[in-house]
């Protein structure tokens, strides 16, 4: 269950953003979770309920985009979407792709007062 | 708890109060990796590796791969040649690092508790507190049993090592593709067993270059020794190389 870390993570980045940007209070937290990144959303937004409690974002909202996979082929150089680590290439069928998005998680914005 | 909008507070809020509360509401653009800290400590923890040559090699599988019986084979057979130490990480007891301890080199022993895998930060914290002196040589990280946490935490590692034993699927890498993407080396343990079991090798060498084409294999039995040569070979190799480009990095 490493969505407990990764919200523990969550949470001391936006206290540090608290300080720094001047607000209180967390309504609503927007983060990116590719599709490639072994996130599991429902479990994020569970551990996150549990960590936030008796902080600054207790109750917030936690928003969840959904980030796809994209792919670069090393023999055409094109890019698409790839739904798996192991892609082929769709355009020249190429057996290396290199994942070039989807697999990281990011807090893109707050909704604070 | 207000009824209203629930936000934690102990009063009930009028609408008024709530049309109020919304027009104080703003949005911070934030735009930061979620694993930024760990990273950044990694990204410590590799530059202390760096600068005494150390070459960090984090071991990762599900439980019961082999990894522990794999370190004590590596160890001794290695210790001869140049300085090694291991940090071991288990959610509970100290039994893995009284057996590296035993093959009579520097072990340290990380506990998780509730965690399913270690972080930068915890390998930060050993590191400051045991002497592991390891000038030109290897510190091995006994990752936490588990296919699917640890593949998100960098350590600061140089290489990271998936191992897979024969008594599990074949279909292994596809089913858990992230630690096997992230990794350089898949070592296939427990081969003296496969005489007796359904494994079919070239299924799984073939799942395992479908999610990394660039996936080194090594085959192995850590107890009859079959192709234990040849991963100290690969670790020989990989640590002169490692060496080499830090003198160079490191001369004037």
């Amino acid at each position: 269950m490493h969505e407990l870390a990764i919200s523990e993570s969550l949470i001391a980045m936006i206290e540090e953003n608290a300080v720094a940007r001047g607000f209180r209070r967390v309504r609503k937290v927007r983060v990116e979770i590719g599709r490639l990144s072994s996130v599991h959303a429902p479990s994020m937004r569970m551990c996150f309920a549990v960590v936030s409690r008796g902080t600054m974002a207790e109750h917030a909202e936690l928003d969840v985009i959904d980030v796809p996979g994209r792919g670069s082929c090393a023999s055409c150089g094109r890019q698409f979407e790839i739904a798996r680590h192991a892609a082929r290439c769709p355009h020249c069928m190429g057996a290396h792709v290199a994942v070039v998005e989807g697999t990281g998680m990011r807090l893109k914005e707050l909704v604070v007062e | 708890m207000c009824n209203e909008c629930g936000c934690g507070e102990n009063v009930a809020h009028t609408e008024f109060a709530h049309d109020a509360r919304l027009s104080r509401e703003r949005v911070v653009q934030i735009q930061e990796d979620i694993l930024a800290h760990n990273s950044r400590v990694a990204l410590g923890n590799r530059r202390r590796w760096d600068a005494n040559s150390t070459l960090c090699i984090n071991l990762v599988s599900s439980p019961g791969a082999g990894k522990t019986t794999l370190l004590e084979s590596t160890v001794t057979a290695l210790q001869q040649r140049c300085p090694v130490a291991v940090i071991e990480g288990d959610q509970q007891t100290s039994r893995d690092a009284e057996r590296i301890g035993a093959c009579g080199v520097p072990c340290a022993q990380i506990n998780t508790g509730a965690g399913c895998h270690l972080d930068a930060s915890m390998v930060e914290k050993v590191l400051g507190q045991y002497d592991l002196p390891l000038s030109s040589g290897i510190l091995f990280i006994e990752n936490v049993g588990n296919l699917i946490c640890p593949s998100e935490f960098d350590l600061g590692e140089h290489q990271r090592v998936v191992l897979m034993s024969c008594t599990e699927g074949e279909d292994k890498p596809l089913k858990y593709p992230h630690i096997f993407a992230t990794s350089t080396l898949l070592i296939l343990t427990k081969i003296d067993l496969l005489p007796f079991l359904r494994f079919d090798v070239d299924a799984c060498l073939r799942h395992v270059a479908e999610i990394n084409p660039c996936m080194d294999v090594l085959r192995l039995s850590a107890y009859s020794g079959v192709g234990l040569a040849n991963w100290i070979d690969w670790l020989q190799t990989t640590r002169l190389a490692f060496v080499q480009r830090q003198s160079v990095r490191g001369s004037p």
